[in-house]
């Protein structure tokens, strides 16, 4: 469980998070999606106490993360950065935050064969490759088999078998009753993992609904007809499949038909048609018309501020 | 990766305590190269210029003054690596922190160990204690040799 309550975090001029209150519950995928620059990283610094909040608090089961006497078994994170030393080993890397709170070798062992980097265990850690060096603050994240496991953009450099393999991860995390936080700029990808959103734009909260209402609110597929015969055309339209929403402005939003097939109902029976227009938002649109004011790097912004 | 995907549970969970960060500081100090070469370096300037200096002076002994003669203190001689060795000692210590940082590695460390001093404690006593350990015998068998 994390819980954020007004949290702002300002470096110098520019305000990075802006009084963001959330919360992350357990047994659930939470994706936290935002644009690029829109704070998501930030956010998780503040939540493991790498950062301090400008104002506003943020605790992780109930502390704030630094009172935990043992931090790695409440909250496992993979940065987006990278946090490993190239010139040592991943075993020697994981051993040692192992050792810190008397995890056993055993366990290092343990996750090395879980994120499939045995071959490659006793190599030097900055000779891998993207996806390697990923799986690697993988294993750093479940080392203590915590109770809230925190990844910021998790599949970054995975290649397709481990994004499937992720996914599958950070189900069965949820499944079993842990809180998982998980960061992406993707929108397709978070709506394959996640149950809840919690979307930002430039350190602002935007939303903060389960995946299945987003979808249904913004990536609906569904036709806008104009009529000056509405009713008549609504009653010829209803099906077991077919939903017909009057709009404020007198339009009709139909979703189960096509505009073809209500421009062929209609001509059956000589009704006038204004307007038929189909509105195929995708989950991405969607995402995109949500966040476009708050994009940080939009050509305008730059413009103006050259 | 291996297609199972559940996370095998910890049997024990254990908290940080000074004496855990300080094992852990000795696997990091003992698991990078920089380490074994600086510590190298240091061993040999410490053990090697001493040896030299006496071949030296002992080469030259029979021609030199009984002021001369009283002019080469064995300590003096003894010790004459230290001044040297200082350097790759001292850079190995700048790097026990400074790499951390640049490497990035420091926010992994701070996450297993937010409270942070402990991190410091550790690295100073680990590091105190290693380089004690190899650089006082250099110096005894440096006497020795020299």
């Amino acid at each position: 469980m994390i819980e954020a309550a007004d949290l702002t975090k300002d470096y110098g001029r520019k305000r990075a998070v802006d009084g963001l209150s959330f919360t992350v519950r357990p047994g659930i995928v939470t994706g936290f999606l935002g644009p690029n620059g829109s704070g998501k990283s930030t956010t998780m610094r503040l939540v493991l106490g790498l950062d301090r909040p400008t104002r506003g608090d943020v605790t992780v089961n109930g502390r704030h993360y630094r009172d935990h006497r043992a931090p790695l078994h409440e909250v496992g994170a993979l940065l987006e950065a990278r946090s490993v030393h190239p010139g040592r080993s991943a075993r020697n890397h994981l051993l040692a935050l192992a050792q810190t709170h008397g995890i056993p070798r055993s366990r290092v062992d343990e996750l090395i064969d879980l994120v499939g980097l045995h071959d490659v265990a006793k190599k030097r850690a900055g000779k891998f490759s993207l996806g390697m060096g990923q799986r690697l603050g993988i294993a750093t994240a479940l080392l203590g088999d915590p109770s809230t496991v925190m990844l910021d953009e998790p599949v970054n450099g995975l290649d397709p078998e481990g994004i499937h393999w992720m996914r599958n991860l950070l189900t069965r995390l949820a499944e079993e009753g842990r809180t998982v936080f998980v960061s992406s700029h993707l929108m397709s990808e978070m709506a394959l993992i996640a149950d809840h959103l919690i979307v930002i734009g430039r350190g602002r909260l935007i939303a903060d609904v389960p995946v299945a209402e987003f979808i249904q609110g913004a990536g609906r597929n569904v036709v806008r007809v104009r009529s000056p015969q509405a009713t008549e055309l609504r009653d010829l339209l209803a099906g077991p499949d077919v939903t017909v929403t009057a709009l404020d402005d007198g339009a009709l939003e139909v979703s189960g038909l096509t505009a073809e097939q209500i421009g062929e109902v209609a001509g059956e029976h000589s009704l006038r048609i204004h307007e038929l227009t189909p509105q195929q938002a995708s989950l991405e649109e969607a995402f995109m018309e949500l966040t476009r004011s708050d994009v940080e790097y939009q050509a305008e912004l730059q413009e103006a501020a050259l | 990766m291996s297609a199972a995907t559940a996370l095998p549970r910890l049997a024990a969970t254990g908290r940080v305590t000074q004496l855990r960060v300080a094992v852990s500081e000795w696997t990091k100090i003992r698991s990078v190269r920089s380490t074994r070469w600086s510590l190298f370096a240091a061993v040999v300037l410490t053990i090697g210029l001493p040896i030299l200096f006496a071949a030296v002076t002992s080469s030259h002994w029979g021609s030199l003054s009984p002021r001369e003669r009283s002019d080469r203190h064995p300590v003096e001689i003894a010790t004459a690596g230290v001044n040297l060795s200082q350097l790759p000692i001292a850079v190995l210590a700048v790097l026990t922190i400074t790499a951390e940082y640049s490497t990035g590695l420091i926010r992994a460390s701070f996450t297993a160990v937010p409270r942070r001093l402990p991190v410091l404690w550790a690295k100073i006593g680990v590091f105190s204690l290693l380089t004690f350990a190899l650089v006082l015998p250099s110096v005894l068998f440096a006497f020795w040799a020299s």
